[in-house]
């Protein structure tokens, strides 16, 4: 019987569902993580008789065949990439970006990875970088007479001196963006990387029409949203328990069927 | 009663055909925009060889077999959620997005779509979302933010993009289930001139558990006592045989 391969391919997209959704609880309080989403599709159908074929000489047609699937795939995983809330954290290198971006960052590979998660802090040189100690790029360099900074919302670094009453401009934040953000390549600690998908970063000043805003002082939480991903979780487990019933009732008419005589 | 035994291995098979059809229904119940389907009987009227007594001198009866005819769909809408994503299109009442494949075109509810390298508007699978002009929908992403109003037209930032083709038949009910929730048919597509287009949400299946669950307990007994009644043709079947066939003394 079918439907005990149909049930399994059920309880398989459940169980996929499920991780999906504790990979989102656990990311709960990760800065700037984007909720993730399991999409599921049907599976291909077997036609047992098909609809439209003729059904008598008089030209009488099948209004509705027999048409049985074979289960169910998960289609995909998608990233929901909508704006997390903003925390004030009152360090002066904690960025949050309002609005579309990517922060680019200079991994040790040499490539460049992009991330939302702005918790910078200075390293051993002045340079600003990630917590991994990734610099940012393009790498800008405080000062170590720095008495104060300041990060304005397009990006602008200006450090206030000791003995000096003017700012002085360290450099200017970039933002890139891309074409199609779904399909950027998660590499985990919150960087993603480029993919043929995501076409090439274009990048520009925080604040240039369809760039964000920089917020010094705040990180972005997860959009995580817990309700939803607990009545998610209790659908999914519900939805696991009816495929394993299904495979439990086909269990029993087929031991009927092997018991007949 | 050789007749009787395969009478109830006809409805046994149209049981296990339902059961797989139960099963297909709980398997898709997280599958976006899925219809529940259900199996629809019909009786075969099997003219006997013979005339007996029960059908009066000379007249020839009839045995009941049952046969499937088809597979009834539920086209009712599924549940609406909101999922956030802007490219997330459901559509409440009549109607269907209109894809296109190698294969042809293709229509769909399930309205998870995302952009591509060339900025096209394309199905999770790749495949291209037509416009009402069934043409591809270009995106450019330095336009702004994507807009889609409940007639479908599509605006980024101030710039209208053009109108996403939701497109109805005038049987959904011929529709071929093609996998990946895509339906195909050979009838014409009309376009739906006042679409409801929910953007940022999805449809999901219209699987009721409860349903399905008391449908599949139904199934899974009645083939028990239709198997109980097999056992029972057989059961006179070899007592007719110790009996009728002993030796006289």
């Amino acid at each position: 019987m079918k439907s005990l391969s149909i049930a399994a391919t059920g309880m398989l997209a459940q169980q996929l569902n499920v991780e999906v959704i504790s990979n989102n609880i656990a990311n709960m309080n990760t800065t700037a993580y984007k909720r993730q989403r399991a999409e599921f599709q049907d599976l291909i159908y077997q036609n047992l008789r098909r609809v439209g074929s003729t059904s008598s000489d008089a030209g009488t047609i099948v209004p509705t065949g027999i048409q049985i699937g074979v289960g169910v795939k998960a289609g995909s995983v998608y990233r929901i990439a909508t704006q997390g809330n903003l925390t004030p954290t009152d360090n002066p290198y904690d960025l949050a970006i309002q609005g579309d971006g990517y922060f680019r960052i200079e991994l040790p590979s040499g490539d460049d990875g992009y991330t939302r998660a702005g918790s910078f802090q200075l390293n051993e040189s002045g340079e600003i970088v990630t917590a991994d100690g990734y610099p940012l790029s393009p790498s800008i360099t405080v000062p170590e007479d720095t008495r104060d900074v300041s990060i304005n919302s397009q990006g602008q670094i200006e450090a206030f001196l000791d003995g000096q009453t003017d700012p002085t401009v360290l450099g200017q934040i970039e933002i890139v963006r891309f074409f199609n953000e779904a399909g950027l390549e998660a590499q985990g600690r919150s960087l993603f990387l480029e993919t043929p998908a995501s076409g090439a970063p274009i990048a520009d000043t925080p604040g240039a029409e369809g760039y964000g805003t920089l917020l010094q002082g705040y990180l972005e939480t997860s959009n995580v949203d817990s309700v939803g991903e607990i009545t998610q979780l209790i659908s999914a487990q519900r939805a696991y328990e009816m495929n394993a019933k299904v495979i439990t009732s086909t269990d029993e008419m087929l031991s009927v069927a092997s018991n007949m005589r | 009663m050789e007749q009787a035994i395969s009478i109830a291995l006809s409805r046994q098979m149209m049981l296990r055909r339902a059961m797989d059809i139960v099963a297909t229904n709980v398997a898709n119940m997280n599958t976006a925009a899925y219809k529940v389907e259900a199996p629809m009987f019909s009786e075969y009227m099997m003219p006997t060889a013979e005339a007996d007594d029960r059908n009066g001198p000379g007249k020839t009866g009839n045995l009941s077999y049952v046969l499937d005819m088809g597979v009834h769909r539920d086209m009712s809408e599924g549940q609406i959620t909101q999922t956030g994503n802007p490219l997330d299109l459901a559509i409440s009442g009549d109607g269907y997005f209109a894809i296109q494949t190698q294969a042809g075109e293709r229509y769909t509810r399930s309205g998870h779509f995302s952009v591509d390298v060339d900025g096209q508007l394309v199905t999770p699978q790749g495949h291209l979302v037509l416009s009402d002009a069934g043409a591809p929908i270009t995106l450019n992403p330095e336009d702004g933010q994507v807009e889609i109003s409940r007639d479908g037209t599509i605006s980024a930032g101030e710039i209208t993009v053009g109108r996403i083709g939701v497109v109805t038949f005038d049987d959904p009910r011929g529709m071929k289930k093609m996998g990946d929730t895509h339906l195909a048919t050979d009838e014409a597509a009309r376009p739906l001139d006042t679409p409801n287009v929910i953007q940022g949400a999805i449809e999901g299946s219209n699987v009721k558990s409860m349903v399905e669950m008391t449908r599949m307990i139904d199934v899974m007994r009645a083939y028990t006592s239709t198997q109980r009644t097999i056992n029972k043709m057989g059961e006179l079947q070899q007592s007719a045989i110790r009996q009728l066939g002993r030796e006289p003394r």
